[in-house]
């Protein structure tokens, strides 16, 4: 196995590198949680299968399904898209537009998030492509026991995520509002 | 491995009762093949195993006592755990119990997906989910190369297959992706002359090939596998017979995976695509000529991993047009009536070459 005798530069190296990838993944959504623009988003309860996987409980945003006339044919799934969002008076975010480029310049009430296509389907008739997209939001992990009341919470539309963004437009669970109340995670300090 | 040299002890000790071989010259084949034993033994491969359950248990307790941790905690746990997986593998490694040292380092590989997997739950981060399964095969490979670990190595090209595989399960295109980074572990793999590991590569690509005739959508198609296929065997043959480099081996090996690829092209042509029956029969035709040619070629080189293949493909073959022709009864006992009665004729001929062949021989 070993070539070399002095096997201990080695073994510092690897647990180095590999120390540094998990706090690099650490201080990266940290810092994206601290300093990212808060947004709350409305969260549809999807039919009819079980919400709760055993650890976590399956988000669906409701901006997961969008419709547009604004875009050309040739979206593939997995390509990546930029979803502008515009603050509601009652506090949450909806879907205003879709391009395939970052906008920027947006108005302080707008914020685009980042997001990749699961699937895409376009209507000849009214000329409207409508888009399943993923955020890299949609798992909320719990804690043992208490996925099935979530659960009922989600279905009962009572929960909106609360989610920071940064400014290339990645999103991070903050954590969730449930029956108008804010439950965030605790700090890591 | 083991069965070979019980097999070969059995045969010294045939050769020696029947006094071809002296005791001495039995005695010292049995020391040599005693000192080729499988590197792999028993101990490293209960070691293997009991480090793939230390981590299991590592991730199901710290699963099933997590929420009761600050998150602060949790981390330090994480990482505690990697550098004393990584530290035990050490710490082995100087007092020359190698194959422990190799299983604590896979350890210490199965730490660092648990804790990249911890980190994603404990911030609820979904992303993209194989990003997380490339940097898992990252750290793997790091560990592999850095301290020629042959289990870390072994971990990584299937992390890379199954990164590959999420990737285009996603999209709708060929994830060409996937090939640089089977390059990098192939690369890694010849580097340290690990044999098992370029097996590894072979099947791979292997699967990687065949899949793109699966991929219709983008152009892929099963005829282009089977020519991939018979190309690799084609390459073989060249550089057995013309290049002549010590390359009897790595022919043979290249030749297999050829002849899986080009066996999985035409099968699914046949069987998952819709044929006319006179192309049903011209493909079945092209198929069985090509395993009968690679019996007749593994059975007259005493090579029995191209002869075994040959005979796996044909009964598959065989079955496979069994069901298909099930409708029709008659066609297809007539089929198998005339392909047995060309095999047997076959067989006919390539008895009589043999025996003209010792007669030459004799004279």
């Amino acid at each position: 196995m070993f070539r070399s005798k002095s096997i201990w530069p080695a073994i510092a190296l690897v647990v180095g590198v590999q120390s540094a990838a998990l706090a690099w993944m650490v201080s990266d959504r940290l810092s994206l949680i601290k300093n990212g623009k808060e947004v709350v988003l409305a969260i549809a309860p999807v039919d009819p299968r079980s919400l709760f996987r055993g650890d976590y409980v399956i988000l669906n945003p409701e901006i997961a399904r969008i419709k547009t006339d604004q875009l050309a044919k040739g979206i593939k799934t997995n390509d990546e898209m930029f979803v502008v969002l515009q603050k509601a008076p009652n506090g949450t975010w909806s879907y205003i537009s879709v391009s395939k480029i970052q906008p920027r310049g947006l108005k302080k009430n707008r914020i685009a998030l980042r997001a990749r296509v699961r699937s895409v389907w376009y209507d000849r008739k009214s000329e409207q492509t409508s888009l399943r997209l993923r955020y890299g939001i949609e798992k909320y992990f719990v804690p043992e026991g208490t996925g099935k009341a979530l659960e009922k919470k989600v279905r009962e539309r009572q929960i909106r995520a609360i989610v920071a963004v940064s400014s290339t437009g990645t999103a991070a669970i903050k954590g969730l509002e449930i029956s108008g109340k804010r439950m965030l995670d605790p700090p890591l300090f | 491995m083991w069965q070979t040299r019980k097999r070969m002890l059995k045969d010294v000790k045939r050769w020696q009762d029947q006094g071809w071989i002296s005791d001495d010259g039995a005695a010292a084949i049995a020391r040599d093949l005693e000192s080729r034993a499988n590197p792999f033994g028993t101990a490293g491969a209960l070691a293997i195993l009991g480090a793939v359950l230390i981590g299991f248990a590592a991730m199901s307790f710290v699963a099933a006592n997590w929420q009761d941790m600050p998150r602060l905690a949790r981390l330090g746990l994480l990482f505690a755990g990697l550098s004393a997986s990584y530290g035990a593998a050490g710490y082995l490694a100087t007092r020359n119990m190698d194959r422990f040292a190799n299983a604590a380092t896979l350890t210490g590989v199965g730490m660092f997906g648990a804790s990249i997997m911890l980190i994603a739950q404990m911030f609820h981060i979904e992303g993209n989910p194989p990003d997380a399964v490339l940097m898992w095969g990252a750290g793997a490979l790091l560990a592999g190369v850095a301290l020629s670990s042959t289990a870390a190595l072994g971990a990584t090209m299937p992390l890379a297959m199954l990164w590959g595989g999420w990737q285009q399960s996603l999209q709708d295109g060929v994830y060409w992706w996937f090939l640089p980074v089977w390059a990098i572990v192939t690369a890694a793999y010849t580097w340290h002359r690990w044999r098992p590991g370029l097996h590894l590569s072979g099947i791979a690509l292997t699967l990687f090939t065949i899949c793109l005739g699966f991929l219709s959508w983008v152009g892929g198609s099963h005829v282009t596998v089977a020519l991939l296929g018979l190309g690799a065997v084609g390459a073989a043959f060249l550089g057995r017979y013309v290049l002549q480099k010590d390359l009897e081996d790595d022919s043979i090996v290249v030749a297999g995976y050829g002849m899986v690829t080009t066996f999985a092209g035409l099968f699914a042509l046949q069987f998952f695509e819709t044929t006319t029956l006179q192309g049903l029969i011209l493909l079945a035709v092209i198929t069985l000529a090509l395993l009968l040619a690679a019996i007749y070629w593994g059975v007259k080189n005493e090579n029995r991993t191209i002869a075994w293949l040959g005979y796996t493909g044909f009964s598959i073959e065989v079955l496979g047009l069994y069901f298909k022709t099930f409708e029709t009864l008659l066609g297809s006992s007539l089929f198998f009536l005339v392909a047995g009665i060309i095999v047997m004729a076959l067989a006919g001929a390539a008895y009589k070459l043999h025996t003209r062949s010792d007669l030459m021989e004799a004279h």
